[in-house]
């Protein structure tokens, strides 16, 4: 159970090599940087520095130039023979590329733009097919002018506000939003009615002036000019490309480096800056201390100062498990991370989570696939529950091999509870014929199990709330000492009346282990206050710093100014006091039956495999076979996800309430990254 | 169902709406055309933009197609709404109509009617409660009043109208507390409780924004303090008619103004020089606060509605901008973005 050592140290050098010591560190990759200290009230003119975004606009600019070059950026390219070091430069390179393809990509625009309009034109001119008249002239009439072109639909209707006016509107093909059209007026009207249009939103199209002679002859030459154009495009496009292929690769070197100076800016707002040096502090693993202080030592110049993190001081925390526990990890974060002072408590949820995993769902055949296909996922995916699942699926197998089920089949091996000596142990006169048989066997391994997880977790608290000074956990609270007795006598005292015959509850017994416990927890903050006065203060006392006072009306007096005058009464602490108790015990027999749920899904998987086995029964041959498979997958997929979720629901409500201390902060290593671009 | 229907469609059209990256970009486009073409990339416009051609498109058009985008997608989730449609869901097209129903004014008094007969929304024309197109043909005021008989500005109006010398300004403020009145009528057959008053409080928050702004302008026009105050839309919350009364009253009017706010305060390093981007910066945060929260469906498609209006402001100032050749860093100055 083990959270990584991690000790403080101060960087402190040169201003002139900040930009060097915070990309040193995040080239690391072992130093979580701590934020600055508030300068605002510093009387030795210490800042810091706040210089956030610089470089946004410039790396913006640099991917909306990549994206017309059609450059695929590699934020991860080797930057070294790239020789910027200011915005200038970069901005120089960036107009440099831009004036370089500015002009053809504004051609290729409005080449395509003609395209449009000629496509256009050309649907128009098919409508005019029977018109007998050279276009030319129509367009160049002598005392009318004619236009050509389109009009948004939502202008039409305002038309009718001009009725008046002296032009002729003659509407075409409707395209969307839009309908092409030809207005014709006279030549003195043409302004004021060509104002009205442009105010209207009509965007003129002009008919070339190659477009002489009736329609039919307009369209071939239309078409031979839209296919020079459609050359000239794929001319640019060349052209593109091979700016794209000559720039490319510098383009992405420099969006590298700007990305690295960009994020080593963004860390600068954790520095301090003091006669002329900077300052700022982190934290790295102890095990890191010798490289990262060579790493440094290549930047020249910087002071490094290292020293443990002292008493009210929050370290990060960095889990540390071994290959096998350490996907599980996720399951402890998803939770939340222990206090730096607590215990990791990954191994501990790793083992259980794979034991009660495989008794929940014990099956060779469906674990082996499961396992498999956990595998698979590792390697094709990054999916931090992929190893979880190979992990369980090959707990399942083991568990199959005990219980003799093979794709629910429970004739292949023997299951142990037909050995004699289990089922004997049981109370069986004979070997239980099926799991149905032997319900009584798994209901009541179930509790045991559950039981003695319950006072394993009870021992963790112990040891970590008496690490952390916390004693009203660690003593006298439902998992401390006070608790552990209590449960660990219960059970004892019924376990051995019931199973063994024994009665070993004698007034001795239930005085001592019992009824003391109870009445410890009972009077548990009397007790503490009591400690207290004798320099025996838990952590909490400790930080409130109070001297508490023994009474039970000054401690209640302390409790009433706490609650903000509402009264409470000796009568309200005994009540109060009673429904403590009674709590703690109503959750002690829930936690325990809660775990019958393990025994209840090694019988619904026996009963869904069952259920599976007669279906298959009634088809002959391949029918059979296909029924048995989709069975098996719809068991293993159903029921092993179900099972996975409700073995996460015993982790986290059994299990992590019991001891589990969080609030720890994430051990981050600074790095650079373009997440946020 | 409907109601969550109308929070999540509401959500979900607001995730894909412009981020700060996309209007930095914008902004750096240099042409109406490069701007046009890099929104008709975007999903948000891209239904919008889809026929338009950016070589050709000018600011205007472009204008009015990112407004007709606001309104498309206004109606969009307006159709999931539970209720009625024609209450307080229908609070946006009551606002069009109403700045219509000023500009409509104007135009009949300036004379003017051409300008007011291009730019109105035509697409949203058929849910007005007049038809924009008799308006934009009435000669005179009193034509006009005949137009708006039967809707809700008829009777506060018509006295108005016929006037033999009408008080515009005085017109102008009657539009907008008939807007508000609705409104707050619509709200208290709606609504109950809390939801009840923050959706007024979503009203006033524009009249006290609108009041101030008003008196920023007329009282840098040298206008009278009483003529303001005669034409202050009578409703409020924040800015309290005592305030602005002392305001107006001192030498330095100006610049207290200025320093007035109606809105929630917003970061120092969002703070513009100009008080009326102060008012939307503080609105879009306000919104996108609410949009994030609310449950209800009306308090969620106006949120969406004021976000939505908010970028389109935004757009139509960095196409202005480009348009006159502004570069990046002054546009910036004009966003609520930033």
């Amino acid at each position: 159970m083990a959270i990584e050592k991690v000790m403080l140290v101060y960087l402190e050098g040169s201003l002139r090599k900040v930009n060097k010591a915070l990309t040193k560190c995040c080239e690391s990759g072992c130093f979580h940087i701590n934020p600055p200290p508030d300068t605002s009230g510093s009387e030795l003119a210490a800042k810091n520095l706040k210089d956030k975004g610089v470089y946004d606009r410039i790396l913006k600019r640099t991917k909306s130039l990549a994206e017309t070059l059609g450059v695929k950026l590699d934020q991860n390219a080797s930057y070294d023979d790239i020789d910027y070091s200011v915005s200038v430069d970069f901005k120089n390179y960036l107009d440099e590329v831009d004036d370089m393809q500015k002009a053809l990509t504004q051609e290729k625009m409005e080449l395509n733009s003609a395209l449009r309009s000629q496509n256009a034109i050309y649907q128009n001119l098919t409508q005019m097919t029977g018109l007998d008249a050279d276009l030319s002239e129509l367009l160049t009439m002598k005392y009318a002018k004619a236009r050509f072109g389109r009009l948004p639909n939502d202008s039409i209707r305002k038309l009718t506000f001009y009725k008046e006016n002296a032009f002729f509107f003659y509407p075409f093909e409707q395209e969307n939003n839009y309908t092409w059209c030809l207005y014709i007026t006279s030549k003195p009207e043409a302004n004021s009615t060509d104002y009205i249009f442009n105010q209207l939103g009509f965007e003129r199209t002009k008919l070339p002036e190659y477009l002489k002679g009736n329609s039919e002859e307009a369209l071939g030459k239309l078409l031979a000019q839209m296919e020079d154009e459609n050359k000239r495009i794929t001319e640019i496009d060349a052209e593109l490309g091979k700016i794209a292929a000559r720039e490319g690769g510098k383009l992405s070197k420099v969006f590298a480096k700007l990305t690295a100076m960009s994020n080593s800016y963004e860390l600068r707002s954790n520095v301090t800056v003091f006669d002329g040096k900077f300052h700022f502090s982190g934290y790295i693993p102890v095990a890191e201390k010798k490289r990262f202080t060579e790493i440094m030592d290549s930047v020249g110049g910087v002071t490094l100062t290292f020293r443990e993190p002292s008493a009210d001081e929050t370290p990060p925390v960095r889990l540390k498990n071994n290959w096998l526990f350490r996907p599980f990890e996720m399951f402890v974060k998803m939770y939340g991370l222990p206090a730096s002072n607590g215990i990791d408590p990954t191994p501990l949820v790793a083992i259980t989570y794979m034991l009660l995993y495989g008794m929940m769902f014990g099956d060779l055949g469906q674990g082996l696939c499961i396992m498999i296909l956990g595998i698979i996922l590792t390697r094709v995916t990054k999916a931090g529950l992929a190893p979880i699942i190979a992990r369980i699926g090959f707990s399942s197998a083991l568990f199959g091999v005990l219980y003799g089920s093979v794709f629910g089949n429970e004739e292949i091996i023997k299951p142990f509870f037909r050995l004699p000596q289990i089922y004997e142990l049981f109370g069986y006169k004979e070997p239980p014929h099926d799991v149905f048989q032997a319900s009584n066997l798994f209901l009541i391994s179930a509790l045991c199990v559950g039981i003695c997880l319950i006072l394993v977790t009870m021992i963790v608290n112990i040891v970590v709330s008496l690490r952390m000074k916390d004693y009203e956990a660690g003593i006298f609270s439902a998992s401390g000492i006070c608790g552990f007795v209590l449960y660990g006598s219960l059970i004892a005292g019924l376990g051995s009346s019931f199973a063994l015959g024994v009665d070993i509850m004698n007034p001795v017994y239930v005085i001592g282990l019992i009824v003391l416990p109870l009445v410890l927890i009972f009077f548990k903050e009397l007790i503490l206050a009591a400690m207290a006065n004798k320099g025996i203060k838990s952590s909490k006392q400790a930080k409130n710093g109070g001297n508490i006072d023994t009474g039970l009306k000054a401690r209640l007096e302390a409790m009433n100014e706490k609650k903000g005058g509402e009264k409470k009464t000796v009568g309200m602490f005994i009540i109060e006091g009673i429904i403590d108790l009674f709590e703690v015990c109503l959750t002690y027999i829930t936690n325990t039956m809660s775990y019958l749920r393990i025994g209840g899904f090694v019988l619904s998987h026996a009963g869904l495999m069952l259920v599976f086995s007669i279906v298959s029964n009634m088809f002959d041959g391949v029918g059979s076979v296909i029924v048995l498979v989709i069975g098996n997958i719809f068991v293993t997929g159903f029921e092993g996800f179900i099972v996975g979720i409700q073995v996460l629901r015993l982790e986290f409500y059994e299990l992590f309430s019991r001891f589990f201390k969080g609030g720890g902060i994430p051990f981050k290593t600074v790095s650079i990254s373009t997440d946020t671009l | 169902m409907a109601n969550n229907a109308v929070t999540a469609k509401s959500r979900a059209v607001f995730g894909k709406m412009l981020q700060k990256d996309d209007i930095i970009v914008l902004t750096h486009k240099g042409t109406v055309s490069a701007a046009v073409a890099y929104l008709k990339a975007k999903p948000f416009y891209a239904a919008a933009l889809a026929d338009t051609d950016e070589a050709a498109v000018h600011r205007e058009q472009a204008e009015s197609l990112i407004n007709r985008n606001v309104y498309d997608n206004y109606l969009r989730v307006l159709r999931y709404a539970s209720g009625s449609k024609d209450g307080i869901m229908s609070f946006y097209i009551r606002r069009l109509e109403c700045e219509q129903l000023i500009k409509a004014v104007i135009a009949i008094v300036t004379g003017e009617q051409e300008g007011f007969v291009a730019s109105f929304p035509e697409y949203a024309a058929d849910r007005f409660s007049f038809d924009p197109m008799k308006l934009a043909t009435a000669k005179d005021l009193t034509t006009a009043a005949s137009v708006i008989k039967g809707t809700i500005y008829h009777r506060a109006l018509a006295p108005l109208f016929n006037e033999p010398e009408p008080d515009i300004d005085r017109i102008l403020t009657t539009i907008s507390v008939c807007y508000i009145k609705w409104a707050f009528e619509q709200i208290d057959r709606a609504e109950r409780g809390a939801t009840r008053d923050r959706l007024k409080y979503f009203f006033l928050r524009k009249t006290d924004a609108d009041n101030l702004m008003m008196c920023l302008r007329l009282k840098a026009l040298g206008i009278e303090n009483e003529r303001i105050k005669e034409l202050m839309i009578p409703y409020h919350k924040r800015l309290k008619r005592k305030e602005i009364d002392l305001a107006l009253g001192l030498p330095d009017a100006v610049n207290t103004l200025r320093e007035m706010f109606v809105g929630e305060r917003i970061i120092a390093e969002e703070v513009s020089d100009i008080p009326e981007i102060n008012v939307n910066i503080a609105d879009r945060r306000y919104f996108r606060h609410r949009l994030a929260v609310c449950t209800n469906e009306t308090e969620a498609l106006y949120s969406l509605t004021m976000l939505m209006s908010a970028e389109c402001t935004d757009l139509c100032r960095i196409i202005e901008g480009l348009r006159y050749g502004l570069p990046p860093e002054e546009i910036e100055k004009y966003l609520t973005i930033m």
